[in-house]
Parts: structure tokens; C-alpha cells; sequence
């Protein structure tokens, strides 16, 4: 049988990689803070964070934890009333296991999901044309090497293999008689290949760390598309092959952090850091299923730059117990009106919080809350990829983690 | 530890973001008592029939969910409770039920969906005059002067079995029934819709321009804008505002512009041998090619210009495997308006139209111009993310008889009333989730 093959180009939206997308669920002692951390060195999470800081690690160790995100969606069309999203939980780990090596070097592999969002609505609400459920994940895999240059530098870097799933489901404006309204899954996965790179610098007091993450784009190809309820008068027409596949890239920006640590006595550290994430995508982005005009639109093109601010707080309470703390304004790079049911992004306030208890000499289990606050954010102008009205958002995270070190 | 984990993040996630809603309110409107009269599309025909539930998503009900928000009051229609709905065939002078699509496959095997049309079911036929008054006083088939017809609420050809449902008296001891505005007046309302004419033009169209009698004559003029002055003079005589809408062209109806009117496509074979039995003037080739119709009185034939119409009641069968639009079985020139009768539509339409904006200016009236509405549907646009357009069955605008909306119709209908309700009375009441109603629904 003659395999029908229709390409759909479904370019992801790059501004859907907003400060949001960064799941910052990378260690727990480091969400605790805020995500401030580039210019600290605290554990082994550093291999994402800022490689150079590696080093400044006290002994090799294996590290491990998991955290719960629960998005919590609220939009308001001009029809009035509040429509929740639907449950969308995620649980990203991560592991890192870090080898020091002549105290020179650390050698160490992670594994990690840095980059994702999962937007869920309920199947009747009243964007299910354009989107009922919406999910990135990734899966990172990092070899790192770090290097002390001399007393007071030292530098590290990794190659980034990153694995990125995409999946999407949404309804389509047409329905059998007695039976739920068609609808359209897509899913499909892709590789690629980055950079992360960063120096670290300490001279008594106060640390010094400089962080860079190249741009990623993972292209997906041949990922599945399944129409679902379609009345006879539609299957018998071929206008929604069976076979069909889409083709996307997911985009993630450059990210340049920047941080400086201080520690203010014994026990209290603090570290200030900078994000700026850019994008360089200034094409119109397509978004077309070849004979399908349900699912096409195009979305305005989107460039420049985001920047993040983060303060975060270390205080050892005592041997065994430190208590962490972090507040944090991430800007979205989407300004003006536009704003996507897939991922209805915002300027967000972030608030965290977080401990380390070290139960055995070389145990310590750590755990964090955080909250993020996204800023009320309207829909004025209508596209096909979008929904007049407001959004608010809040996310909610939990995480716990354990570290060993040997 | 991990299930403390757990419960915290629960105990955490129980609070969630809401947003305000908007304070809506009236403006200089008085919504308490709502009147809507018209016709067809008034009074919520879909599927070319009233049905519970075409009825309670008639743009005046949803009109009235949105003056509920404000000071509106109940709005009381006369929904039928017949299972096959409640129509009326005027041209067959025959009670029916709704129409109805199957899916069938034509000689070629290519599938189509053939539409068909229910049973009048007269057992369970009731009489509920007796329950009005009624807000919602649309009367499918009524013309703007059967709105004060005192033989318009009488059974049998004398009336129209639409009203004669809902009549307060439909005389049964005078002779003389109830009138439309009559009735209405009871209701004693303070806003209203007015959204008449349709039917004014409809029926001369629906006749292919051949009208067997004086019921399917268009409407004249000068008769029109008298009805216009005596219905609207009733309507604000208790002070009330409102809105008065303008009336589509026939050619903006999928039941008239649904079949291209080169539809007939030939291989070269076919158009040959089609060539070898046509009479001079008529002419094929491979490709799309112009219907043929029987001229009126039958005997000579044509083929179609660009600027004519076929209309859904032709076989669709025949159309597609049964030789039908070509020399050999001629459309009948009742099934088609040819272009001088769509000139004859239009320009009524056209005359309608300024007698219904030049009412609503002069009395400081609201005016909704659903001729421009309508027109604007012949170009696909986004709701939501959902496509709609006056295209037959997949537009999602109409329903099954071509003529009526769907439930998601009468909303993208009532949200330009209130579109034009906000900006005239200063209100600001929210439009409807089109998406929220009954669409288009495929068998």
C-alpha cells in the first residue's frame, strides 16, 4: 500500500521558549535559591548552571532528585467567565555524577530535562481549536570537564546532546452527530547537539561566574499526526490523510548568565545573577498542514532578547541543616499582545525556598518549593494560533533531591 | 518522604490564579422586556424547521442571556415539542418536520451527503397561544405586511401555520385571528429587534422566479416601506429603543449559491459526444462546463451564464450520475434564477434595505446590517481558531436546509446586535462563544 505522505510544517512558535520554558528543576538546592547560581558554587548542578564552577566542588559526588510542576492557567475570553487549565503535572529529574580528579579536574556526566512545558486545558474550553493540550520535553545528556587554571580560575565545558519531544493535541472544528468533535495528535522527537561552557573566579569573599549555552534547534521530522472522529464525509475525501506526518523545530535560545557570590559571614551566601536569552529567529513562522486549512496559520516573527534577574541565599543553620532562599523577575520575550494558548507566557515574580539536611557524613538530602507569579497578560489581536482575552498564570514546584559524595 | 512531598505540592496547587469579571451594564437601554419579530431566522429555524433546540439558541434568546447580565428579563418563546420538528413546505402546502443529511455514495462511488426531510408529525401538532405572551415574535414566512394580517393566525391557506401555533386567538369566533404586532404588544416590551423583509423576497426566489401565485411575488416597494412605517410606529409607540437589521441577498444563501452554475464536468470524450446531440448555441469541452436549463414553458434550452443560480432543490443524485444540467435532461427553470430575476431580488433588497437603515437613522434607532454580515461570509474567517464561511456543509454557518444558521450561525449573528447594541445605547455587554453552540453536524 502506497504510504500517503503529507508534510506538516509545524514550526514551534521560538518565543514559546520564554524564561518559562527553563524548567530551572536542575537541582534542588539551586531552585531553592531562586536559580541563582552562576557565580556560586554549590553542588554538582553546576554542569548545567556554569561548568567552570565545577572545580570548587570539595569532593566527587553523585546527586539525584526530582521535582513536581503543576502549572495553574486561568484565561478569561470576552465571553466572560474564568476557564481553568486542566491537570498538567510534570516531573523532571535529573542526575549528575561528578569525579574529581588531582584537584585539577572534574570529570562528570549529567543527565537532565532542563527545558519543557506541558499546557493543559480542559477538551471542551473554548480554544480547543486551537489548542487542548500542549507538551515539550527534553532530555539532556552533558559530559563536562572542568579545569583549574590557578588558584583563583578556573573553567569548564560540556557538549550537549539533547533529545526534544514534542506532542500537541487539538480539537477540529467538525463533528458526526453523537459523537465527540474530530480532533488531530501530533507527536514526533528529534536530536541535537550544543554547547555549554562557563569560567568561574574566587578570590576570598566574593565569586565571580560567567556562563554560556549555545542556541539549540532540535528538528523533528517525521512525527506522527492521528486524526481522530472524522465523519465519513471527511475520511472518504482524503482532506485529513491517514499517514500524514509533520516536521517542526524546537528552538531554544542562547542563554549568557552571569553572577557574582558573596558570603557575607560564615554562614550566609549570596549570589546575584543575570540571564539574557536571545533569539535570533526572524522569519514569519509557518504553520501548515498541506490540504488541511484547519491547521494552518502563521504567527509573527519574534527576535531580540530576554533577561532574567535572580537573588538567592545559602545560610548553614547548623552542621547538618542550611536553609535556602531566592526571588527572582524573569521577563518574557513576547511583548506587546501576543500570547499563545499553547504557552501563555508572562513576566513572572519567582519565590523560592528550600533546605539541605545532611543526614549521614557524606549524605545530604535536599528539598524546594517555589512559586511562580505570572503577571495578568490580554490577547488583543485575533490570530489563528490565538485567543482574544486574559491569562494569569501560576506555577507551583516541589522538588526533593539526594546528594552523595565520595 | 516522597509522599510528603506529594501532599505538600497538593496543599500548595489548591490555589488558583482567577481573573475578575467584567462589570457589565445596560447603558442607556432598558432591557427588562425584551420583544424580537421578524421571521424565519427570528424565530429560530434551523434545519428548516423549528426545534427545541435551534429555538433556544435563536439569536433573540441569545440576546436575551446577554441582557440578563444587565436589567434584562425571561424571555418566553413557543418551542416546539415535536421530536421531527415543526415546518411548513410552502410551495408543496404541506406540514414537514426537519431536513436531514445521509451519506451516500453516487454512481462513481464518490460519497456525498444527501439530504432528506422528516414527517410532519400532526398527532402531537398543539396549539400554545394559550402560553404567551411571547417575547420572541418571529414567524417564519411572515412578510413585513402579514405582521398585521388579522387572517394571519387562521388555519388552513387563509393563515400561516407558523403563527397559527402561537396565535392568542386564532379566530376560531370572529373570523379574524390575533395579529402578529397585536400579540406582541401584549408583552408590553422596552427593547426590541426588528429583522423583517427575508421572507419579502425569499418565497419569489424559492419559486425560481416563477411565482404561481400571488404569495410568491417579491413584495413591492412602496407596500414594503408602508408595512415598514405601520410595524415600526407599533413598535416604538410605548417608547421603546432597539435595533433594526437589514436583510441578506439571495445569492449570499448557500441554498442559491451552493452549485457553481459550471458544475457539469466532461472529459473530451463526454463534451463531444454531448456536442453531436446539442442545438446550435450550446457548446461543451473537457473541463467545466455551464449548465443546461429548460427555458420557462419548457421546449427551448440554455446554457447558464456566470451571473445565474441553481438552486439545493435540484437532485443532487441526478446532478452528479443522472445526466441532469445537460441537453439531455435540461434543469427546469423553476430551479434556477436566471439573471434578470436576481436583478428583480436584488434590487428589492437593495430598495428594502434603505427604507430599513433610512427607519432606523430617523427614529434614532440601532441599525445591524446583516446584509453585510452575510456578505462577508463568502470569505472565510477564524473564530477561535475554528474556519467559517457561507460555504454548503463545510462552513459551518448554515445548517442543512442552506437557508437557516446553525446554532454557531445565530451566535456570530448575535454578536454583531451586539456589537452595534454596545456602540448605539453604550452598553457593553459581552458577545457569545460562537464556539460554544451547535454546529454544523455531519451524519
Amino acid at each position: 500500500m502506497r504510504r500517503i505522505l503529507t508534510v506538516v510544517l509545524l514550526m514551534l512558535p521560538a518565543w514559546l521558549y520564554a524564561g518559562g520554558f527553563q524548567l530551572g528543576t536542575q537541582g534542588q538546592q539551586v531552585m531553592g535559591m531562586g536559580g541563582s547560581v552562576t557565580g556560586f558554587a554549590l553542588d554538582a548542578s553546576s554542569a548545567f548552571y556554569n561548568p567552570g564552577a565545577l572545580i570548587s566542588l570539595k569532593s566527587s559526588s553523585l546527586d539525584a532528585g526530582v521535582s513536581l510542576l503543576m502549572p495553574e492557567i486561568v484565561f478569561s475570553g470576552p465571553y466572560g467567565g474564568n476557564e481553568n487549565s486542566g491537570s498538567s503535572l510534570a516531573l523532571p529529574a535529573y542526575i549528575y555524577g561528578m569525579y574529581k580528579f588531582r584537584e585539577r579536574w572534574v570529570f562528570g556526566l549529567s543527565v537532565n530535562s532542563p527545558f519543557g512545558f506541558h499546557t493543559r486545558w480542559e477538551d471542551d474550553w473554548s480554544g480547543r481549536y486551537i489548542v487542548q493540550n500542549s507538551r515539550l520535553s527534553t532530555l539532556c545528556v552533558q559530559p563536562t570537564a572542568a579545569f583549574r587554571v590557578n588558584d583563583w580560575l578556573s573553567i569548564g565545558g560540556g557538549a550537549v546532546l539533547t533529545r526534544g519531544t514534542y506532542e500537541q493535541q487539538r480539537a477540529l472544528n467538525i463533528r458526526q452527530g453523537g459523537s465527540p468533535e474530530a480532533g488531530v495528535q501530533l507527536k514526533g522527537s528529534g536530536s541535537a547537539l550544543g554547547l555549554n561552557a562557563g569560567v568561574f573566579a574566587e578570590w576570598g569573599k566574593t565569586s565571580l561566574g560567567l556562563s554560556y549555552r549555545s542556541a539549540l534547534e532540535v528538528p523533528i521530522e517525521d512525527g506522527d499526526v492521528v486524526f481522530n472522529s472524522l465523519p465519513a464525509f471527511y475520511t472518504s475525501t482524503g482532506a485529513f490523510p491517514s499517514g500524514s506526518v509533520f516536521t517542526t523545530a524546537i528552538r531554544l535560545p542562547s542563554v549568557i548568565s552571569f553572577g557574582l557570590g558573596r558570603s557575607v559571614d560564615e554562614n550566609l551566601k549570596l549570589n546575584l545573577d543575570v540571564n539574557l536569552h536571545s533569539w535570533s529567529q526572524s522569519d514569519p513562522i509557518q504553520y501548515s498542514v498541506e490540504n488541511v486549512p484547519y491547521l494552518s496559520s502563521e504567527m509573527p516573527a519574534i527576535e531580540g532578547s530576554s533577561l532574567a534577574v535572580r537573588l538567592g541565599g545559602q545560610y548553614r543553620y547548623s552542621a547538618k541543616l542550611a536553609l535556602l532562599a531566592g526571588l527572582a523577575f524573569e521577563q518574557t520575550p513576547v511583548q506587546g499582545g501576543d500570547v499563545s494558548p499553547m504557552f501563555p507566557d508572562a513576566d513572572r515574580f519567582v519565590f523560592s525556598g528550600g533546605a539541605t539536611y545532611k543526614v549521614k557524613e557524606r549524605i545530604v538530602f535536599s528539598a524546594a518549593l517555589r512559586f511562580e507569579n505570572m503577571r495578568e497578560r490580554r490577547e488583543v489581536e485575533e490570530f489563528t494560533d490565538r485567543l482574544i482575552g486574559t491569562y494569569k498564570s501560576y506555577t507551583y514546584v516541589a522538588g526533593i533531591g539526594i546528594n552523595y559524595s565520595f | 518522604m516522597f509522599r510528603i512531598f506529594i501532599i505538600v505540592s497538593m496543599v500548595l496547587s489548591g490555589c488558583k490564579p482567577e481573573l475578575d469579571a467584567p462589570n457589565y451594564t445596560a447603558g442607556d437601554a432598558d432591557f427588562s422586556v425584551f420583544l424580537s419579530i421578524g421571521g424565519g431566522t427570528t424565530a429560530g429555524m434551523t434545519d428548516n424547521a423549528l426545534l427545541p433546540s435551534g429555538q433556544l439558541n435563536s439569536f433573540p434568546a441569545l440576546l436575551a442571556a446577554r441582557f440578563q447580565l444587565v436589567n434584562g428579563g425571561a424571555f418566553v418563546q413557543p418551542v416546539t415539542s415535536l421530536v421531527n420538528g415543526f415546518s411548513y413546505d410552502f410551495l408543496a402546502s404541506k406540514g414537514t418536520g426537519k431536513t436531514y443529511f445521509t451519506n451516500k455514495s453516487d454512481c462513481k462511488g464518490v460519497l456525498f451527503l444527501k439530504s432528506d426531510t422528516l414527517p410532519f408529525d400532526s398527532a402531537s401538532f398543539r396549539w400554545l397561544g394559550s402560553q404567551g405572551p411571547f417575547n420572541n415574535m418571529g414567524v417564519p414566512g411572515a412578510r413585513s405586511f402579514n405582521l398585521y394580517s388579522q387572517t394571519f393566525g387562521k388555519k388552513g391557506l387563509s393563515g400561516n401555520p407558523f403563527f397559527f401555533r402561537m396565535a392568542s386567538d386564532t379566530g376560531g369566533t370572529t373570523g379574524l385571528s390575533s395579529t402578529v404586532l397585536g400579540d406582541a404588544a401584549r408583552i408590553e416590551h422596552t427593547f426590541f429587534t426588528m429583522w423583517v423583509g427575508m421572507e419579502d423576497v425569499l418565497f419569489y426566489a424559492l419559486s425560481g422566479g416563477e411565482p404561481s401565485s400571488a404569495f410568491f411575488e417579491i413584495t413591492p416597494v412602496l407596500q414594503f416601506n408602508a408595512a415598514v412605517d405601520t410595524v415600526i410606529n407599533a413598535l416604538v409607540a410605548n417608547g421603546a429603543s432597539g435595533v433594526v437589521a437589514s436583510i441578506p441577498d439571495i445569492e449570499d444563501l448557500p441554498f442559491f449559491n451552493a452549485i457553481p452554475y459550471n458544475g457539469l464536468s466532461l472529459t473530451q470524450t463526454e463534451a463531444d459526444s454531448l456536442n453531436q446531440i446539442s442545438p446550435p448555441g450550446i457548446g461543451f469541452e473537457a473541463g467545466q462546463n455551464a449548465y443546461v436549463v429548460a427555458n420557462p414553458g419548457g421546449g427551448s434550452i440554455r446554457q447558464l451564464g456566470k451571473d445565474e443560480l441553481i438552486m439545493l432543490n435540484v437532485s443532487m443524485d441526478s446532478l452528479r450520475c443522472g445526466k441532469l444540467g445537460t441537453p439531455q435532461r435540461p434543469i427546469l427553470s423553476t430551479q434556477v434564477i436566471d439573471s434578470s430575476e436576481l436583478a428583480l431580488l436584488r434590487n428589492a433588497v437593495a430598495s428594502y434595505n434603505n427604507k430599513l437603515r433610512n427607519t432606523a437613522t430617523a427614529r434614532n434607532l440601532a441599525f445591524a446590517d446583516m446584509h453585510a454580515l452575510y456578505k462577508s461570509w463568502s470569505t472565510t474567517f477564524d473564530y477561535n481558531g475554528a474556519a467559517y464561511s457561507n460555504a454548503y456543509i463545510t462552513g459551518g454557518i448554515f445548517s442543512s436546509d442552506g437557508l437557516h444558521p446553525t446554532g454557531r450561525g445565530y451566535a456570530i449573528i448575535a454578536n454583531e446586535f451586539i456589537r452595534v447594541i454596545n456602540a448605539v445605547y453604550k452598553s457593553n455587554l459581552p458577545p457569545c462563544d460562537v464556539n460554544s453552540y451547535a454546529g454544523f453536524q455531519f451524519p
